[in-house]
Protein backbone atom coordinates (compact mmCIF):
# COMPACT_ATOMS: atom_id res chain seq x y z
CA UNK A 1 0.00 0.00 0.00
CA UNK A 2 2.73 2.60 0.89
CA UNK A 3 4.12 1.49 -2.11
CA UNK A 4 1.72 2.33 -4.41
CA UNK A 5 0.84 5.64 -2.29
CA UNK A 6 4.65 6.48 -3.21
CA UNK A 7 4.36 6.10 -6.98
CA UNK A 8 0.89 7.83 -7.16
CA UNK A 9 2.71 10.93 -5.48
CA UNK A 10 5.51 10.69 -8.10
CA UNK A 11 3.02 10.18 -10.62
CA UNK A 12 1.19 13.96 -9.84
CA UNK A 13 4.47 15.52 -8.47
CA UNK A 14 5.36 14.86 -12.31
CA UNK A 15 1.75 15.68 -14.02
CA UNK A 16 1.94 18.90 -11.94
CA UNK A 17 5.52 19.60 -13.46
CA UNK A 18 4.17 18.96 -16.90
CA UNK A 19 1.66 21.24 -16.63
CA UNK A 20 3.57 23.88 -14.81
CA UNK A 21 6.34 23.98 -17.63
CA UNK A 22 4.16 23.80 -20.87
CA UNK A 23 2.48 26.81 -19.17
CA UNK A 24 5.59 28.63 -18.54
CA UNK A 25 6.28 27.61 -22.43
CA UNK A 26 3.29 29.37 -23.65
CA UNK A 27 3.52 32.35 -21.42
CA UNK A 28 7.15 32.38 -22.54
CA UNK A 29 6.18 32.39 -26.06
CA UNK A 30 3.42 35.29 -25.64
CA UNK A 31 5.47 37.32 -24.77
CA UNK A 32 8.31 36.68 -27.61
CA UNK A 33 4.51 37.87 -29.94
CA UNK A 34 4.53 40.60 -27.80
CA UNK A 35 7.99 41.93 -28.75
CA UNK A 36 7.69 40.64 -31.98
CA UNK A 37 4.29 42.68 -32.14
CA UNK A 38 6.28 46.10 -30.59
CA UNK A 39 8.95 45.29 -33.29
CA UNK A 40 6.25 45.61 -35.75
CA UNK A 41 5.12 49.04 -34.85
CA UNK A 42 8.52 50.15 -34.66
CA UNK A 43 9.09 49.25 -38.43
CA UNK A 44 5.90 50.74 -39.35
CA UNK A 45 6.65 53.88 -37.31
CA UNK A 46 10.43 54.11 -39.21
CA UNK A 47 8.70 53.25 -43.02
CA UNK A 48 6.49 55.90 -41.94
CA UNK A 49 9.02 58.76 -41.18
CA UNK A 50 11.14 57.71 -43.88
CA UNK A 51 8.30 57.97 -46.39
CA UNK A 52 8.09 61.20 -45.35
CA UNK A 53 11.64 62.07 -45.65
CA UNK A 54 11.71 60.30 -49.08
CA UNK A 55 9.32 62.84 -50.03
CA UNK A 56 11.08 66.05 -48.77
CA UNK A 57 14.17 65.27 -50.66
CA UNK A 58 13.01 63.60 -53.83
CA UNK A 59 13.73 66.78 -55.75
CA UNK A 60 17.74 66.83 -55.38
CA UNK A 61 18.13 63.26 -56.00
CA UNK A 62 19.26 61.55 -59.31
CA UNK A 63 17.97 58.52 -61.01
CA UNK A 64 20.38 56.37 -59.35
CA UNK A 65 20.02 57.48 -56.31
CA UNK A 66 16.76 56.97 -56.54
CA UNK A 67 17.21 53.09 -57.80
CA UNK A 68 18.53 52.97 -54.32
CA UNK A 69 16.04 53.90 -52.29
CA UNK A 70 13.12 52.08 -53.40
CA UNK A 71 11.03 51.90 -50.27
CA UNK A 72 10.19 48.25 -49.45
CA UNK A 73 6.60 46.99 -48.55
CA UNK A 74 5.81 46.15 -44.97
CA UNK A 75 2.89 43.86 -45.06
CA UNK A 76 1.64 41.39 -42.12
CA UNK A 77 2.58 38.50 -41.36
CA UNK A 78 6.62 38.97 -42.63
CA UNK A 79 8.48 36.42 -40.66
CA UNK A 80 11.68 37.99 -38.70
CA UNK A 81 13.93 37.22 -41.62
CA UNK A 82 12.27 39.45 -43.96
CA UNK A 83 11.64 41.90 -40.96
CA UNK A 84 15.14 41.88 -40.21
CA UNK A 85 16.03 42.03 -44.21
CA UNK A 86 13.55 45.24 -44.33
CA UNK A 87 15.12 47.06 -41.87
CA UNK A 88 18.69 46.10 -43.23
CA UNK A 89 16.95 48.16 -46.86
CA UNK A 90 15.52 50.99 -44.34
CA UNK A 91 18.61 51.38 -43.06
CA UNK A 92 20.81 52.03 -46.47
CA UNK A 93 17.33 54.24 -47.58
CA UNK A 94 18.25 56.66 -44.54
CA UNK A 95 21.95 56.64 -45.31
CA UNK A 96 21.43 57.78 -48.71
CA UNK A 97 18.77 60.47 -47.59
CA UNK A 98 21.89 61.17 -45.05
CA UNK A 99 24.64 61.64 -47.53
CA UNK A 100 22.29 63.70 -49.91
CA UNK A 101 21.11 65.98 -47.09
CA UNK A 102 25.32 66.55 -46.65
CA UNK A 103 25.38 68.07 -50.34
CA UNK A 104 22.78 70.30 -49.93
CA UNK A 105 22.80 72.45 -47.28
CA UNK A 106 19.63 74.35 -47.99
CA UNK A 107 17.87 70.87 -47.21
CA UNK A 108 19.97 70.28 -44.13
CA UNK A 109 18.97 73.33 -42.43
CA UNK A 110 15.05 73.27 -43.50
CA UNK A 111 12.79 73.22 -40.67
CA UNK A 112 10.55 70.58 -42.03
CA UNK A 113 13.98 68.28 -43.01
CA UNK A 114 15.19 68.95 -39.20
CA UNK A 115 11.84 67.83 -37.66
CA UNK A 116 12.02 64.55 -39.46
CA UNK A 117 15.59 64.34 -38.42
CA UNK A 118 14.37 64.29 -34.75
CA UNK A 119 11.48 62.21 -35.52
CA UNK A 120 13.61 59.32 -37.17
CA UNK A 121 16.16 59.42 -34.45
CA UNK A 122 13.22 58.83 -31.72
CA UNK A 123 11.98 56.07 -33.87
CA UNK A 124 15.10 54.29 -34.46
CA UNK A 125 15.72 54.73 -30.77
CA UNK A 126 12.28 52.79 -30.45
CA UNK A 127 13.08 50.13 -32.88
CA UNK A 128 16.03 49.61 -30.69
CA UNK A 129 14.57 48.84 -27.66
CA UNK A 130 11.46 47.28 -29.34
CA UNK A 131 14.47 45.06 -30.90
CA UNK A 132 16.42 45.01 -27.28
CA UNK A 133 12.80 43.61 -25.79
CA UNK A 134 12.16 41.00 -28.33
CA UNK A 135 15.63 39.76 -28.44
CA UNK A 136 15.44 39.37 -24.53
CA UNK A 137 12.21 37.44 -24.10
CA UNK A 138 13.60 34.92 -27.34
CA UNK A 139 16.31 34.30 -24.86
CA UNK A 140 14.46 33.69 -22.07
CA UNK A 141 12.26 31.60 -24.74
CA UNK A 142 14.95 29.60 -26.13
CA UNK A 143 16.92 29.24 -22.81
CA UNK A 144 13.77 27.23 -21.27
CA UNK A 145 12.99 25.03 -24.18
CA UNK A 146 16.47 23.58 -25.07
CA UNK A 147 17.57 22.55 -21.55
CA UNK A 148 16.37 18.96 -19.92
CA UNK A 149 13.91 18.01 -18.55
CA UNK A 150 12.04 20.78 -19.91
CA UNK A 151 13.10 20.03 -24.08
CA UNK A 152 10.59 16.94 -23.62
CA UNK A 153 7.59 18.81 -23.11
CA UNK A 154 8.92 21.46 -25.65
CA UNK A 155 9.03 18.71 -28.38
CA UNK A 156 5.82 17.29 -27.13
CA UNK A 157 4.54 20.71 -27.76
CA UNK A 158 6.18 21.53 -30.74
CA UNK A 159 8.12 24.26 -29.82
CA UNK A 160 11.17 25.62 -31.68
CA UNK A 161 14.00 27.66 -31.24
CA UNK A 162 12.99 31.11 -32.27
CA UNK A 163 14.92 33.40 -34.51
CA UNK A 164 16.70 36.83 -32.98
CA UNK A 165 15.87 40.15 -34.31
CA UNK A 166 19.22 40.73 -35.97
CA UNK A 167 21.61 44.30 -35.49
CA UNK A 168 22.62 46.00 -38.15
CA UNK A 169 25.29 44.79 -40.23
CA UNK A 170 27.40 47.94 -40.24
CA UNK A 171 26.88 48.60 -36.77
CA UNK A 172 28.58 45.48 -35.71
CA UNK A 173 31.63 45.73 -38.11
CA UNK A 174 34.77 47.68 -36.53
CA UNK A 175 34.71 50.89 -36.82
CA UNK A 176 37.40 51.95 -39.25
CA UNK A 177 39.27 55.19 -37.73
CA UNK A 178 40.88 57.42 -40.64
CA UNK A 179 42.86 60.03 -40.11
CA UNK B 1 33.17 91.05 7.48
CA UNK B 2 35.62 89.64 4.84
CA UNK B 3 35.95 86.08 3.88
CA UNK B 4 39.08 85.22 6.62
CA UNK B 5 37.01 87.05 9.10
CA UNK B 6 33.99 84.70 8.26
CA UNK B 7 35.77 81.90 8.35
CA UNK B 8 37.48 82.61 12.00
CA UNK B 9 33.73 83.43 12.57
CA UNK B 10 32.20 80.01 11.61
CA UNK B 11 35.45 78.11 13.16
CA UNK B 12 34.36 80.20 16.86
CA UNK B 13 30.61 78.69 16.31
CA UNK B 14 32.02 75.32 14.98
CA UNK B 15 33.95 74.92 18.42
CA UNK B 16 31.24 76.37 20.74
CA UNK B 17 28.81 73.92 18.30
CA UNK B 18 31.01 71.13 19.60
CA UNK B 19 32.09 72.03 23.01
CA UNK B 20 28.35 72.32 24.23
CA UNK B 21 27.77 69.19 22.48
CA UNK B 22 30.42 67.79 25.00
CA UNK B 23 28.72 69.42 28.12
CA UNK B 24 25.65 67.87 26.96
CA UNK B 25 27.08 64.60 26.57
CA UNK B 26 28.75 64.93 30.11
CA UNK B 27 24.93 66.21 32.02
CA UNK B 28 23.70 62.67 29.89
CA UNK B 29 26.63 60.62 31.94
CA UNK B 30 26.04 62.47 35.31
CA UNK B 31 22.12 61.90 34.23
CA UNK B 32 22.58 58.66 34.74
CA UNK B 33 25.06 58.53 37.34
CA UNK B 34 22.70 59.86 39.74
CA UNK B 35 19.63 58.35 38.48
CA UNK B 36 21.89 54.93 39.16
CA UNK B 37 22.75 56.50 42.45
CA UNK B 38 19.16 57.38 43.57
CA UNK B 39 18.18 53.32 42.77
CA UNK B 40 20.98 51.92 44.54
CA UNK B 41 21.31 53.67 47.66
CA UNK B 42 17.55 54.94 47.75
CA UNK B 43 18.66 58.60 48.31
CA UNK B 44 17.29 61.74 47.14
CA UNK B 45 20.64 63.78 46.54
CA UNK B 46 21.19 61.33 43.91
CA UNK B 47 17.94 62.23 42.13
CA UNK B 48 18.36 65.62 42.54
CA UNK B 49 21.80 65.32 40.94
CA UNK B 50 20.09 63.88 38.16
CA UNK B 51 17.80 66.04 37.61
CA UNK B 52 20.08 69.03 37.42
CA UNK B 53 21.88 67.04 34.86
CA UNK B 54 18.89 66.29 32.90
CA UNK B 55 18.04 70.05 33.07
CA UNK B 56 21.84 70.98 32.37
CA UNK B 57 21.99 68.66 29.60
CA UNK B 58 19.07 69.95 27.93
CA UNK B 59 20.06 73.78 27.80
CA UNK B 60 23.16 72.85 27.02
CA UNK B 61 21.55 70.54 23.47
CA UNK B 62 19.67 73.85 23.00
CA UNK B 63 22.75 75.84 22.95
CA UNK B 64 24.59 73.54 20.62
CA UNK B 65 21.50 73.66 18.35
CA UNK B 66 21.17 77.51 18.27
CA UNK B 67 24.97 77.70 17.07
CA UNK B 68 24.58 74.99 14.82
CA UNK B 69 22.06 76.52 13.00
CA UNK B 70 24.00 79.78 13.04
CA UNK B 71 26.93 77.81 11.95
CA UNK B 72 25.20 76.02 8.81
CA UNK B 73 23.54 79.52 7.78
CA UNK B 74 26.83 81.50 7.45
CA UNK B 75 28.82 78.56 5.91
CA UNK B 76 25.95 78.10 3.25
CA UNK B 77 25.49 81.34 2.60
CA UNK B 78 29.45 82.15 2.53
CA UNK B 79 30.19 79.08 0.64
CA UNK B 80 27.38 77.53 -1.27
CA UNK B 81 26.08 80.42 -3.45
CA UNK B 82 28.86 81.05 -4.97
CA UNK B 83 30.22 77.96 -6.25
CA UNK B 84 26.47 77.20 -7.51
CA UNK B 85 27.08 80.25 -9.64
CA UNK B 86 29.70 78.88 -11.16
CA UNK B 87 28.14 76.17 -12.12
CA UNK B 88 25.29 76.70 -12.71
CA UNK B 89 22.53 79.61 -14.49
CA UNK B 90 19.46 80.53 -13.24
CA UNK B 91 20.30 79.57 -9.39
CA UNK B 92 17.51 79.02 -6.50
CA UNK B 93 19.56 78.25 -3.44
CA UNK B 94 17.51 77.85 -0.13
CA UNK B 95 19.37 75.81 2.48
CA UNK B 96 16.15 75.99 5.27
CA UNK B 97 13.57 74.01 3.11
CA UNK B 98 13.78 71.14 0.67
CA UNK B 99 11.31 68.79 -1.05
CA UNK B 100 8.19 68.79 0.46
CA UNK B 101 6.62 65.42 1.77
CA UNK B 102 4.26 65.64 -1.02
CA UNK B 103 6.68 65.70 -3.29
CA UNK B 104 8.59 63.57 -1.96
CA UNK B 105 5.81 61.16 -2.03
CA UNK B 106 5.02 61.67 -5.61
CA UNK B 107 8.83 60.72 -6.43
CA UNK B 108 7.93 57.59 -5.11
CA UNK B 109 11.46 56.41 -4.40
CA UNK B 110 11.24 55.70 -0.24
CA UNK B 111 9.45 53.75 2.02
CA UNK B 112 7.08 56.72 4.19
CA UNK B 113 8.33 57.09 7.86
CA UNK B 114 6.91 59.41 10.85
CA UNK B 115 9.78 61.90 10.41
CA UNK B 116 10.95 63.86 7.66
CA UNK B 117 13.29 66.68 6.93
CA UNK B 118 14.41 67.75 4.02
CA UNK B 119 16.90 70.84 3.71
CA UNK B 120 19.39 72.19 0.78
CA UNK B 121 16.97 73.42 -2.04
CA UNK B 122 19.23 73.91 -5.55
CA UNK B 123 17.46 74.54 -8.37
CA UNK B 124 19.48 75.65 -11.65
CA UNK B 125 20.50 74.93 -14.97
CA UNK B 126 22.94 72.77 -16.03
CA UNK B 127 24.48 72.88 -20.02
CA UNK B 128 20.32 73.42 -20.97
CA UNK B 129 19.42 71.31 -18.33
CA UNK B 130 16.71 72.41 -15.95
CA UNK B 131 17.64 70.38 -12.39
CA UNK B 132 16.78 70.71 -8.60
CA UNK B 133 17.76 68.68 -6.06
CA UNK B 134 17.18 68.47 -2.00
CA UNK B 135 19.14 66.47 0.90
CA UNK B 136 16.12 64.14 2.62
CA UNK B 137 15.99 62.09 5.48
CA UNK B 138 13.08 60.06 6.34
CA UNK B 139 12.66 58.05 9.34
CA UNK B 140 10.33 55.97 11.85
CA UNK B 141 10.54 56.07 15.26
CA UNK B 142 8.25 53.17 17.07
CA UNK B 143 8.33 53.26 20.80
CA UNK B 144 7.54 50.33 22.73
CA UNK B 145 7.04 50.28 26.74
CA UNK B 146 10.59 51.85 27.36
CA UNK B 147 12.68 51.21 24.05
CA UNK B 148 12.82 53.34 21.56
CA UNK B 149 13.63 52.27 17.44
CA UNK B 150 14.22 54.58 14.65
CA UNK B 151 14.71 52.63 11.54
CA UNK B 152 16.48 55.67 8.75
CA UNK B 153 14.40 54.61 5.57
CA UNK B 154 16.48 56.87 2.98
CA UNK B 155 19.54 59.40 4.07
CA UNK B 156 20.57 61.35 1.13
CA UNK B 157 19.71 63.28 -1.50
CA UNK B 158 17.15 63.34 -4.55
CA UNK B 159 17.01 65.14 -7.53
CA UNK B 160 14.82 66.15 -10.59
CA UNK B 161 15.48 66.70 -14.16
CA UNK B 162 13.69 67.31 -17.52
CA UNK B 163 14.35 64.53 -19.57
CA UNK B 164 14.33 65.14 -23.33
CA UNK B 165 12.56 61.04 -23.76
CA UNK B 166 9.14 61.76 -23.05
CA UNK B 167 7.46 58.80 -25.01
CA UNK B 168 7.06 56.43 -22.11
CA UNK B 169 5.26 55.44 -18.92
CA UNK B 170 6.13 55.22 -15.59
CA UNK B 171 9.57 53.36 -15.16
CA UNK B 172 11.59 52.37 -11.93
CA UNK B 173 14.35 50.90 -10.62
CA UNK B 174 16.20 49.98 -7.09
CA UNK B 175 19.66 48.60 -6.67
CA UNK B 176 18.93 45.35 -5.20
CA UNK B 177 20.18 46.63 -1.79
CA UNK B 178 18.25 50.20 -1.37
CA UNK B 179 16.23 48.43 1.35
CA UNK B 180 12.62 49.60 -0.79
CA UNK B 181 11.33 48.55 -3.85
CA UNK B 182 8.69 50.69 -4.71
CA UNK B 183 4.93 50.49 -4.34
CA UNK B 184 2.68 50.02 -7.41
CA UNK B 185 -0.30 52.23 -5.97
CA UNK B 186 -1.94 53.49 -9.47
CA UNK B 187 0.75 51.89 -11.36
CA UNK B 188 0.59 48.19 -12.42
CA UNK B 189 4.49 47.02 -13.12
CA UNK B 190 5.75 44.16 -14.36
CA UNK B 191 9.33 43.47 -13.35
CA UNK B 192 11.18 43.67 -16.45
CA UNK B 193 15.31 41.22 -17.07
CA UNK B 194 17.68 43.05 -18.91
CA UNK B 195 20.15 41.47 -21.56
CA UNK B 196 22.42 42.09 -18.96
CA UNK B 197 23.05 39.45 -16.12
CA UNK B 198 24.94 41.36 -14.01
CA UNK B 199 22.52 44.34 -14.13
CA UNK B 200 20.04 42.52 -13.56
CA UNK B 201 21.77 41.31 -10.33
CA UNK B 202 22.70 44.31 -9.21
CA UNK B 203 19.13 46.07 -10.35
CA UNK B 204 15.28 45.50 -10.02
CA UNK B 205 13.90 47.29 -12.89
CA UNK B 206 9.95 47.57 -13.01
CA UNK B 207 7.79 49.29 -15.50
CA UNK B 208 3.96 49.70 -16.57
CA UNK B 209 5.21 49.09 -20.06
CA UNK B 210 8.47 46.25 -20.45
CA UNK B 211 9.33 48.21 -23.96
CA UNK B 212 9.52 51.46 -22.23
CA UNK B 213 12.53 50.08 -19.62
CA UNK B 214 14.95 48.79 -22.84
CA UNK B 215 13.82 52.46 -24.33
CA UNK B 216 15.39 54.53 -21.49
CA UNK B 217 17.96 52.09 -20.09
CA UNK B 218 20.54 51.89 -23.31
CA UNK B 219 23.80 49.76 -22.91
CA UNK B 220 24.89 53.49 -22.10
CA UNK B 221 22.80 54.09 -19.70
CA UNK B 222 23.21 50.78 -17.44
CA UNK B 223 26.82 51.14 -17.42
CA UNK B 224 26.28 54.89 -16.26
CA UNK B 225 24.03 53.60 -13.31
CA UNK B 226 25.91 50.66 -12.39
CA UNK B 227 28.96 53.26 -11.90
CA UNK B 228 26.63 55.55 -9.76
CA UNK B 229 26.42 52.78 -7.62
CA UNK B 230 29.59 51.60 -7.36
CA UNK B 231 30.60 55.44 -6.77
CA UNK B 232 28.36 56.70 -4.49
CA UNK B 233 25.91 53.99 -2.73
CA UNK B 234 22.48 52.98 -3.26
CA UNK B 235 20.67 54.20 -6.30
CA UNK B 236 16.72 54.52 -7.46
CA UNK B 237 15.47 56.24 -10.00
CA UNK B 238 12.16 57.16 -11.50
CA UNK B 239 11.04 58.06 -14.72
CA UNK B 240 7.51 59.65 -15.49
CA UNK B 241 5.98 63.07 -16.53
CA UNK B 242 9.08 63.62 -18.88
CA UNK B 243 10.79 63.77 -15.62
CA UNK B 244 14.05 61.62 -14.04
CA UNK B 245 14.16 61.43 -10.45
CA UNK B 246 16.99 60.22 -8.83
CA UNK B 247 17.59 59.20 -5.04
CA UNK B 248 21.14 58.42 -3.70
CA UNK B 249 21.03 56.92 -0.24
CA UNK B 250 24.28 58.77 0.49
CA UNK B 251 25.21 58.61 4.63
CA UNK B 252 26.30 62.50 5.50
CA UNK B 253 25.35 65.70 4.47
CA UNK B 254 26.25 67.66 1.36
CA UNK B 255 26.98 71.49 1.87
CA UNK B 256 27.04 71.17 5.54
CA UNK B 257 30.19 72.17 7.36
CA UNK B 258 31.99 68.65 8.42
CA UNK B 259 31.83 69.54 13.13
CA UNK B 260 34.43 67.19 13.58
CA UNK B 261 37.40 69.21 11.55
CA UNK B 262 38.29 72.56 11.38
CA UNK B 263 37.29 75.23 8.88
CA UNK B 264 39.75 76.31 6.24
CA UNK B 265 38.64 77.99 3.89
CA UNK B 266 40.01 76.42 0.30
CA UNK B 267 39.09 73.01 1.94
CA UNK B 268 35.16 73.85 2.10
CA UNK B 269 35.21 75.25 -1.03
CA UNK B 270 36.86 71.85 -1.80
CA UNK B 271 33.74 70.14 0.02
CA UNK B 272 31.12 72.02 -1.77
CA UNK B 273 32.65 71.60 -5.51
CA UNK B 274 32.76 67.93 -4.83
CA UNK B 275 29.09 68.00 -3.79
CA UNK B 276 28.43 70.36 -6.82
CA UNK B 277 29.84 68.16 -9.38
CA UNK B 278 27.48 65.21 -7.72
CA UNK B 279 24.63 67.09 -10.20
CA UNK B 280 27.13 67.62 -13.18
CA UNK B 281 28.03 64.88 -13.19
CA UNK B 282 24.58 62.86 -13.14
CA UNK B 283 23.62 65.21 -15.94
CA UNK B 284 26.42 63.89 -18.47
CA UNK B 285 26.47 60.28 -17.43
CA UNK B 286 22.46 60.31 -17.90
CA UNK B 287 22.73 60.93 -21.44
CA UNK B 288 20.06 64.85 -20.09
CA UNK B 289 20.41 66.65 -22.72
CA UNK B 290 17.82 70.22 -23.12
CA UNK B 291 14.43 69.52 -24.16
CA UNK B 292 14.03 70.71 -27.73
Amino acid sequence: MPFLIGILAVVVIVIIWYISTSNSIKVLDLKVQEGESGIDVALTKRYDVLTKMLDAVKGYMTHEQKMLTEIVRLRSGMSMQEKNMANQQMDEMAKQINILAENYPELKSSNNFLELQRSITDVEEHLQAARRLYNANVNAYNAKIVVFPNSIVAGNMGAVTKVYFEAEESKRQDVQMTF
Amino acid sequence: MDTMQTVAYMEQLRKKCNTYSLFSGIGVGVMMIGYIMADASGDLSGMLIGFLAMIAMGVFAVMSSKEKKQLKMVYKNTFVGNVLNQYFTNVQFNWEHGYSEDAVTNIGLTRWGNRFKSEDYIRGVYKGVAFSQSDVVVKHVVRSGKNTHTYTYFEGRMFEFDCPKTDYMSTVLFSKSFGYKGKGGKFNYQKVNMESVGFNKDFDIKAVRPHDAFYILTPQMMECITSLYYNYGNVAMHYAFGKLYLAINMKGNAFDPVMSRPIVYAQEVQKIRQDTEVICRLIDCLELSPIQ
